[in-house]
């Protein structure tokens, strides 16, 4: 059976999916933000 | 050794002529994510993960990937991130001093040539490939290709430009030299400019203009309309579907979980050396955990949001599901050079849409393709103590000379790609996750990965990297020996046999220096 429309099942876990990945990626964003640069100092 | 320390400081390493020379930082947190995610980021994510999610279970490819990325990447990642500070401490920019630090056994560091020899050899094809992604954009922008709208007529202007024919559309390899010579000068002039000024600067430049192209398609994509007389399956939606629609029945299948396993191990470009090589550009207590997570996880948006939406679903609805998978089983080249640009012809603004589009590949070809070459400009000039530049000169003569090969002869790419691209990059993956898992030793690899830790990374991942994730690495090697192994070994014409010698040639030349430059250095016994 060729799928014809994006089915339920399928918006799930791409709606799962993006959700997940953009969330980490906004948690990373702010920790980097946050967090300090690679030392400079010998 | 904790109690090992190397003979100058953190910054500097020592010369085979015994000088102190300053070795090279990262300026920013920000620049060295981004330069680690151009690294991961490549054609592979737009290109070979849409196809292979449809392939395998569509959405329900999902649940192993990210089991996969739990099990394998992201640990990984970490492990990798972590032995690169390890062996930058001592002045080791390459893996083959990196991995005579972790293991001191004189075959440790011919196990880390592999770190140097898989990289090296790529860049002899990949260089190439991201010079075809150039020049496909300034043939879109010039209107070059314009009016050939099937894909053999496009099959036909691609063999002409590769100079595998000669037709209308060019004749001999002037174009394809012209653009695989600024291609490999844009990477070497890069290079030249070292970590800080050089990689980190560009990674800051190319990455946001990756993404902007990327999303600019991706709304086109989204807001496209079936062509006249399309049929009832030509929509974004069917295309979307097409790709994430899942077949749960398919999770029963061990080839999908593989497949899966495989496309995480090599979308974030763990198991080259490079990250390693990056990652030595850090003082010791610098985070890695943040790094490597937030590296994982812009690569991933860019493989999952990004890399799932254009090429896929653009072709279901200009060419209807049935084509898409014929486009799809031909592999990446004929969905990205040929599907792609027959589709960006046919919406307004063709040509400034094909070009964006060639250009992101390019941008993405790019930033791997600076990161492949960098783990050879390491080893001769820490390993030597040339000049930064010198060695850039160096080791774009070798890229120059060597990847004629592959520009010339037909089936020597492939070939290049099927050992070194993906046997050498398996095998290597699982002896790096043996070493730092068994014979490092965990709580020592533990150590480094928490030591200066932006983020407290989860007690769980110190099991699975010593239990699951050779275990699971070894078995994507095992059935890819046993899948794909028999066919190759059987009988090849000369110029495949010239590239094995080729592959053998540069491997016994690295594991050479590498010998001549870890003897050298003063640090090897301390």
């Amino acid at each position: 059976m060729e799928p014809h429309t994006l089915e339920p099942a399928g918006w799930a876990l791409l709606l799962s999916s993006w959700l997940l990945i953009s969330g980490l990626v906004l948690f990373c964003v702010r920790r980097v933000l946050e967090s300090r640069d690679p030392s400079q100092e010998d | 050794m904790w109690g090992e320390q190397p003979s100058c400081s953190p910054h500097c390493y020592i010369s085979s002529q015994g000088t102190s020379l300053i070795r090279d930082r990262w300026a920013t947190k920000t620049g060295l994510i981004l330069a680690l995610a151009g690294n991961a980021i490549g054609l592979g994510n737009f290109l070979r993960f849409p196809g292979q999610a449809a392939a395998n279970g569509g959405g329900a490819f999902m649940i192993p990937y990210f089991l996969s990325l739990l099990l394998i990447g992201i640990p990984l990642m970490w492990a990798e991130c972590a032995m690169g500070r390890y062996g930058g401490r001592f002045g080791h920019g390459h893996t083959a001093g990196i991995f005579h630090r972790l293991w001191p056994h004189p075959i440790s560091k011919y196990i880390g040539v592999f770190g140097i020899f898989i990289p090296f050899t790529v860049a002899l094809y990949y260089i190439p490939i991201t010079s075809w992604c150039l020049a496909f954009s300034w043939f879109s922008f010039s209107g070059a290709y314009e009016g050939l709208v099937t894909r053999a007529e496009i099959g036909d202007f691609l063999k002409a430009f590769q100079g595998w024919e000669s037709n209308a559309h060019f004749h001999g390899r002037g174009a394809l030299y012209f653009f695989f010579l600024l291609t490999l000068a844009l990477n070497l002039m890069i290079l030249t400019g070292g970590i800080a000024r050089g990689i980190e600067r560009f990674a800051k430049l190319a990455l946001p203009a990756l993404f902007g192209l990327a999303v600019v398609l991706v709304i086109r994509v989204l807001t496209l309309s079936p062509p006249a007389g399309a049929g009832p399956d030509q929509t974004v939606l069917s295309g979307l579907g097409f790709v994430w629609n899942p077949d749960l029945r398919l999770l029963g299948d061990w080839k999908v979980w593989m497949s899966a396993a495989g496309q995480v191990f090599f979308t974030i470009s763990v198991g080259w050396g490079i990250i390693h090589t990056y990652t030595s550009y850090l003082g010791p207590d610098d985070d890695v955990a943040l790094t490597g997570l937030s590296t994982v996880s812009l690569n991933e948006f860019a493989e999952i949001v990004l890399g799932g939406t254009i090429a896929i679903t653009a072709s279901v609805v200009f060419f209807g599901i049935i084509a898409t998978q014929d486009i799809v089983a031909g592999g990446t080249f004929d969905l990205g050079f040929q599907a792609m640009a027959i589709i960006f012809q046919q919406l307004p603004f063709g040509s400034l849409l094909g070009g964006i589009w060639f250009l992101l590949l390019f941008f993405a070809g790019l930033t791997s393709a600076v990161a492949i070459t960098q783990p050879a400009v390491a080893l001769i000039q820490e390993g030597f103590g040339v000049t930064r530049g010198r060695a850039v000169a160096l080791v774009g003569l070798a890229l120059l000379t060597l990847s004629v090969p592959a520009l010339w002869w037909r089936g020597v790419l492939d070939e290049l790609d099927f050992w070194a691209g993906t046997f050498a990059l398996l095998l290597f993956g699982f002896a790096e996750a043996v070493i730092f898992g068994w014979i490092f030793g965990i709580e020592r690899g533990w150590r480094e990965i928490t030591r200066g830790a932006d983020i407290r990374v989860p007690a769980i991942v110190k099991p699975v990297l010593k239990y699951v994730t050779p275990v699971f690495l070894g078995a994507i090697l095992l059935g890819f020996v046993f899948q794909s192994l028999g066919g190759p070994l059987e009988s090849a014409p000369w110029q495949i046999w010239g590239a094995r010698g080729l592959m053998l040639a540069i491997f016994i030349g690295l594991a050479s220096m590498v010998r001549v430059a870890l003897r050298a250095s003063p640090t090897e016994d301390a």
